[in-house]
């Protein structure tokens, strides 16, 4: 029986791992799991993608089931005038309120007493409600609080106050402002030509109507083709303002006082969300307040600024639920004018989604 | 072996540049200065390029400039003063006037006396050619007895004046 000392001498050492083959194995583990995490990300941004497309979906039916009860297009903000004593002051409520009941959201509609307006504190309890409906689970800054402070008389009949109320990261696309930019026509000032989206203002007394000069349109009449027309899309992440990078920029520079740092087509029962003229932002989304910085040649993904475009923070593009109730993801790369032509309800052009 | 990577990465980097992908054209500096009747125009002024080529971009541009207090400006295209691309524009020159809180302009204070693209095609100084390189633009405003008379009426106006937030274009 030889000593375990000689042993250990005469048989061979059991043969281990090198320290080269361990840092192999754990670089390519390393490897595959840098390859997998990107994969989670992409898989993560898809479903938010899907569940905001769903959201629109929903709204792009309710839009349906309104227009089958009013016989028109939900109105992208409705406004009445003073009626004593029944409506003491006059009243504008946005298109998200009105199709509340068509969201299975009637407790909140029904809640708001349309005969009060806005600012009242009743009706603000309803408006502050955080509807996930609204909210696209791919914009990073979820429940949030809109405030808008209004100055008295932006609307006849209409005193000053604050509109507070849930976030809406989906927006009417009302027209389309500084036609002639997009279509290189000749520009009449001052706003370089406008065309009429799908949703107009509207109002239930006809003398309103004529007064705004409203028009609505139905199903029949958007004769560019409902499939071919934008109802409702992304614009994303209001009342905080985000530029190409999505980097929140606000407040912004040369903004005036009273919409400092406020993208004011926030809130999904605020009027304003239904007035969204788009006139294009700069590419990269910077300076959106100056007479120069209020227009520029993108329409998609540059700037959540109210007119300036539509916005979302999925890469690529953004979704849009168009007239027929279809919902479409809108590529950043598809041709401005081609957005446009999507946009205007009876403009005869040709539109081609590619 | 360290050479054919250099030139896969230095490949890579001039296929990526060379795209392009964004769909913009390469600008180049455009500034000036514009007065009314030889004094400084006021603040706020805007100054557009109309291109005069052929534009079958993804974005077609519209290049505009708003002056400063002394009347200077700079030519955006895509992003804060980057110029204007090669080619011939017309100019014309307006001064909106902002209504409220609205984002949208509600007038032309000069009454669109030099907005008319028609009327500006046959006065030489409403054009401009942007070559390779920077280029400036010279603009006196010259204002008849009645337009000037509308323009102080109108800028007086649009000083005290209160307008809607909505606006729905009327008909």
């Amino acid at each position: 029986m030889p000593s375990p000392v000689l042993r250990s001498l005469t048989l061979p050492a059991r043969r281990g791992f090198t320290l080269i083959e361990l840092l192999v194995v754990i670089a390519i583990i390393a490897i595959l799991i840098g390859l997998l995490l990107p994969a989670v990300q992409k898989v993560r941004d898809a479903a938010a993608r899907m569940s905001c497309s769903n959201n629109l979906k929903q709204i792009g039916l309710a839009a349906h089931n309104y227009h089958d009860a009013y016989n028109g297009m939900p109105p992208a903000w409705l406004y009445e005038p003073p009626a004593p004593p029944t409506r003491p002051t006059a009243t504008a409520v946005g298109w998200g309120l009105l199709l509340l009941p068509y969201l299975e959201q009637d407790p909140v509609y029904r809640g708001y007493n349309q005969d009060l307006n806005m600012f009242n504190t009743a009706n603000q309890a309803m408006t502050l409600s955080q509807l996930k409906l609204f909210k696209c689970p791919a914009t990073p800054n979820g429940d949030r609080v809109v405030e808008l402070p209004i100055p008295p008389g932006v609307l006849p009949g209409l005193p000053g106050g604050t509109f507070r109320g849930g976030p809406s990261d989906y927006s009417v696309t009302t027209g389309i402002r500084n036609w002639c930019n997009f279509m290189g026509t000749p520009c009449t000032p001052p706003d370089h030509g406008q065309r009429w989206g799908a949703m107009q203002p509207w109002s239930t007394t006809n003398a309103a109507v004529a007064a705004l000069g409203a028009r609505r349109y139905t199903l029949v009449t958007v004769s560019d083709g409902t499939s071919n027309t934008i109802l409702i899309s992304e614009v994303a992440g209001t009342p905080d303002v985000f530029n190409r990078n999505k980097q929140k920029i606000s407040p912004l520079p040369g903004a005036p006082a009273p919409i400092l740092g406020v993208s004011y087509g926030a809130g999904w029962a605020n009027p304003y969300n239904g007035e969204n003229w788009l006139s294009g932002s700069p590419v990269d989304g910077n300076n959106p307040h100056t007479a120069a910085g209020s227009s520029g040649p993108c329409l998609i993904n540059c700037s959540n600024y109210n007119g300036r475009g539509l916005f979302s923070f999925h890469s690529g593009g953004v979704n849009a639920v168009m007239a027929d109730g279809s919902v479409r993801f809108l590529r950043e790369s598809m041709a401005t004018r081609q957005l446009a032509f999507a946009i205007t309800a009876t403009g005869g052009e040709i539109f081609t989604h590619d | 072996m360290r050479c054919p990577l250099a030139l896969i990465v230095a490949g890579f980097a001039v296929a990526l540049i060379g795209c392009g992908g964004d769909g913009t054209r390469k600008t180049y500096p455009v500034t000036g200065t514009l007065t009314i009747d030889g004094k400084p125009a006021d603040a706020g002024v805007l100054v557009y390029l109309h291109p005069q080529y052929e534009e079958q971009d993804r974005m077609p541009i519209h290049p505009k400039g708003e002056t400063d207090a002394t009347g200077a400006f700079q030519i955006t295209t895509y992003s804060t003063s980057d110029g204007a691309p090669e080619g011939a524009y017309l100019v014309t020159v307006e001064f909106p006037q902002r209504s409220g809180l609205s984002p949208h302009f509600s007038g032309d204070l000069f009454g669109g006396a030099f907005a008319n693209q028609e009327a500006n095609k046959a006065k030489p100084e409403f054009t401009l050619t942007v070559g390779k390189g920077p280029a400036t633009l010279t603009l006196d405003l010259k204002l008849s007895a009645d337009q000037r008379e509308a323009f102080q009426a109108a800028k007086r106006a649009s000083a005290t004046k209160q307008a809607g937030m909505f606006n729905t274009g009327g008909q």
